[in-house]
């Protein structure tokens, strides 16, 4: 069961919403959805979290588990990645993250989100990150290595008067 | 389908302390250094000793480290790599050879290849398809097989196909187009097998200009006129570009009432997919093709062989896709040329029949009519079973005259001395010298004659056929005359004949 749990803006560690979802198409519609808002400040964006809190407070010693595969990655080709990901042939969807720029090619910042067969248990969050990073081609200092714990949160929308982020869906080969 | 958690490998790279630098990889690092470290240990080019190879090698050495960025593995071979190059290279060709590599790195597929991929997950299951299919009964009368010609076990198959193939210029097209007009007309292929007459349509990717030509001067040849073909062969120069449409072709041979479709050549009718010729989607058209129960003829390349499997019989393993093709005949027919300097002379083989497979025949295409329209036609110059051929080689070999065997001598010898003490066969002689049993046979029949060799018929519990070396004696040369073998005269002094000497022990 995949789960996902939202805050609003960074400095806000009380989850607004926890819910669990069935299938990756429902988790991916949400994604989506949650990327194709414009905020006008940053402290109302929402961010989301693969993980599953004891109590709803978002630290490290409170999560339980991570649902699902995410890493951030700060300076990659987006394209190249996106070409991995379709070798990988796994559902997986990646977006530009808020800050990303659309105007440099080789440093695009983006998400890539993809369900796992089991969740993740936290010690093990951050080599499976790392890991899942390695087999998409990227490299230490691409970013991933910043967001490896899994109290981590992940920013999705714009600010206003940016250009509207990018997303894109892969689908598992049958 | 998703990520396997379990089966994740543990992360290969140092990434501790890199995310503060915020370095776009390579470039610096403990990359840069791997790499450097890497280039020290790496074999240097050496001009004269496959140096491009080598200095290509280093490069994807050193892609796996830097991955594609061409300008970190140029700096590491320009800076630790070229120094103990012999000689250094330019920098235009480092720069070139490391494009090349970064290029080759940067493809997905090469890091999967190289990687243990073994948290990808599996792959679904294939469907199991489970079809009910109609039951034999036993009781029911035996249906014969419905010959096209049996000389050729040619015959409609249900689900399969017919495959002509063989070596380029074999006379593959030739004799399908051969094949076609014998069918259309009714006439025995050869002059030898019978067909049963029926019309006949070709789908050519090759250009069907040619293939009329050949057509008009197989029918014309054999004494009729290309006009009494008129609905009952029919060719069509068809796009390879395009793929067949299969329900146009059920359309189209069932309005023709075709019974015999010729495909020239599968290949070039697949072209237009992007099918791996060892793939199972290669096998689709014939699948298809199958389908019609109809005699569907295809003609299929060999792969290129080797020069010492030239002029020998290809096998259904030389077809090319023959892993998804091979397995859709019904029949298969070879064709080659035994020959380099003989093309007119072509041998065909039976690769694969429903029943009995046809002996060997060979036919010599032969002109005839006026010299500016000459008329081929193939002649049937004989079947020839194994026995036969090998009678004939012994014929050949028996009206040489005169002939010095000398180098096979030497070689036989030269074998034969490494164990001198033990019994050795004509076939493991032959094998280890790759000299033909028969000259083998010859050479140590004369020396047993001589008494230079022991012929072991059964004394020594091994079989007939044993030869052992006599140590006391030394053959340079070994004559046939009069077909008879025997040991040539000893040189005259000073005539150098590179008289095997034995090694001292």
């Amino acid at each position: 069961m995949m789960h996902l749990t939202l805050y609003r803006g960074g400095r806000a560690p009380v989850p607004i919403s926890q819910d669990d979802f069935e299938t990756w198409d429902s988790v991916a519609d949400s994604i989506e959805d949650l990327v194709s808002r414009e905020y006008e400040d940053k402290l109302d964006m929402l961010a989301f979290a693969p993980h599953r809190l004891r109590e709803p407070y978002r630290n490290l010693a409170n999560v339980i588990e991570v649902t699902m595969m995410v890493i951030d990655v700060d300076v990659c080709d987006a394209n190249k990645l996106a070409r991995y990901l379709d070798t990988l042939g796994i559902d997986a969807l990646m977006y530009g993250s808020p800050s990303d720029d659309l105007t440099k090619s080789n440093e695009r910042r983006v998400r890539v989100v993809a369900p796992t067969d089991k969740p993740i248990d936290v010690a093990s969050c951050g080599p499976c990150r790392l890991s899942f990073a390695e087999a998409l081609g990227l490299y230490p200092g691409c970013g991933v290595e910043g967001a490896l714990d899994a109290s981590r949160l992940f920013f999705a929308g714009r600010l206003k008067g940016t250009p509207p982020r990018e997303v894109w869906r892969f689908k598992a080969n049958e | 389908v998703t990520l396997k958690v379990d089966d994740l490998p543990a992360p290969t790279l140092d990434w501790k302390g890199t995310h503060a630098k915020r370095t776009p990889r390579p470039g610096t690092s403990p990359h840069l250094a791997r790499a450097h470290a890497l280039a020290e240990r790496l074999e240097p080019s050496v001009s004269g000793h496959d140096g491009d190879n080598s200095l290509f090698k280093a490069a994807c050495e050193l892609a796996t480290v830097l991955h594609e960025d061409a300008d970190a593995i140029e700096t590491v071979l320009l800076e630790t790599y070229n120094p103990r190059c012999q000689p250094p290279w330019p920098g235009v060709k480092i720069k070139r050879e490391a494009e090349r590599a970064a290029k080759r790195e940067d493809a997905p597929e090469m890091r999967w290849a190289r990687r243990h991929a073994s948290f990808l997950p599996e792959p679904a299951p294939a469907p199991v398809f489970v079809t009910s299919g109609d039951i034999i009964d036993w009781n029911a009368p035996e249906q014969p097989i419905d010959w096209y010609c049996k000389g050729l076990s040619i015959a409609p198959s249900e689900r399969k196909i017919t495959i002509i193939g063989g070596d380029p210029g074999s006379g593959k097209g030739p004799l399908a187009d051969y094949l076609a007009t014998c069918f259309a007309l009714g006439l025995d292929v050869f002059n030898a097998f019978p067909v049963k007459q029926c019309n006949v349509g070709i789908l050519d990717f090759e250009g069907a200009r040619l293939t009329a030509r050949r057509i008009r001067s197989h029918v014309r040849g054999l004494g009729h006129e290309p006009a009494e073909l008129t609905g009952r062969l029919i060719v069509r120069d068809t796009e390879p570009s395009e793929m067949i449409e299969i329900g146009w072709l059920h359309d189209w041979i069932a309005g023709a009432n075709i019974e015999v479709l010729i495909i020239d050549s599968y290949m070039s009718a697949m072209a237009c997919s992007d099918a791996d010729p060892n793939s199972p989607e290669y096998a689709a058209l014939a699948r298809a093709l199958g389908a019609l129960k109809i005699v569907a003829i295809a003609i299929a390349h060999a792969r290129k062989r080797g020069a010492d499997r030239r002029g020998d019989r290809p096998s259904l393993g030389d077809i090319a896709g023959s892993y998804a093709l091979g397995g859709m005949a019904a029949t298969a027919i070879a064709v080659w040329n035994p020959d380099d300097e003989d093309r007119m002379l072509c041998r065909i083989g039976c690769m694969r029949a429903p029943d009995e497979p046809f002996a060997t025949i060979d036919v010599r295409w032969t002109k005839g009519g006026a010299e500016d329209t000459p008329l081929w036609i193939p002649k049937l110059l004989g079947t020839s079973t194994r026995e036969s051929r090998e009678a004939r080689a012994d014929a050949d070999l028996r009206k040489a005259n005169d002939i010095t065997l000398s180098k096979h001598t030497l070689k036989i010898m030269r074998h034969m001395a490494l164990n001198p003490a033990t019994p050795q066969s004509v076939n493991a002689i032959s094998k280890s010298t790759g000299i033909h049993h028969r000259y083998v046979g010859l050479v140590l029949g004369a020396m047993a004659r001589a008494g230079y060799a022991y012929h072991d018929a059964d004394g020594s519990g091994r079989g007939a056929g044993y030869y052992t070396l006599d140590a006391e004696h030394v053959v340079s040369d070994i004559m046939i005359r009069d077909g008879e073998a025997m040991i040539a005269p000893e040189p005259e002094a000073g005539e150098h004949l590179g008289k095997f000497r034995k090694p001292s022990t």
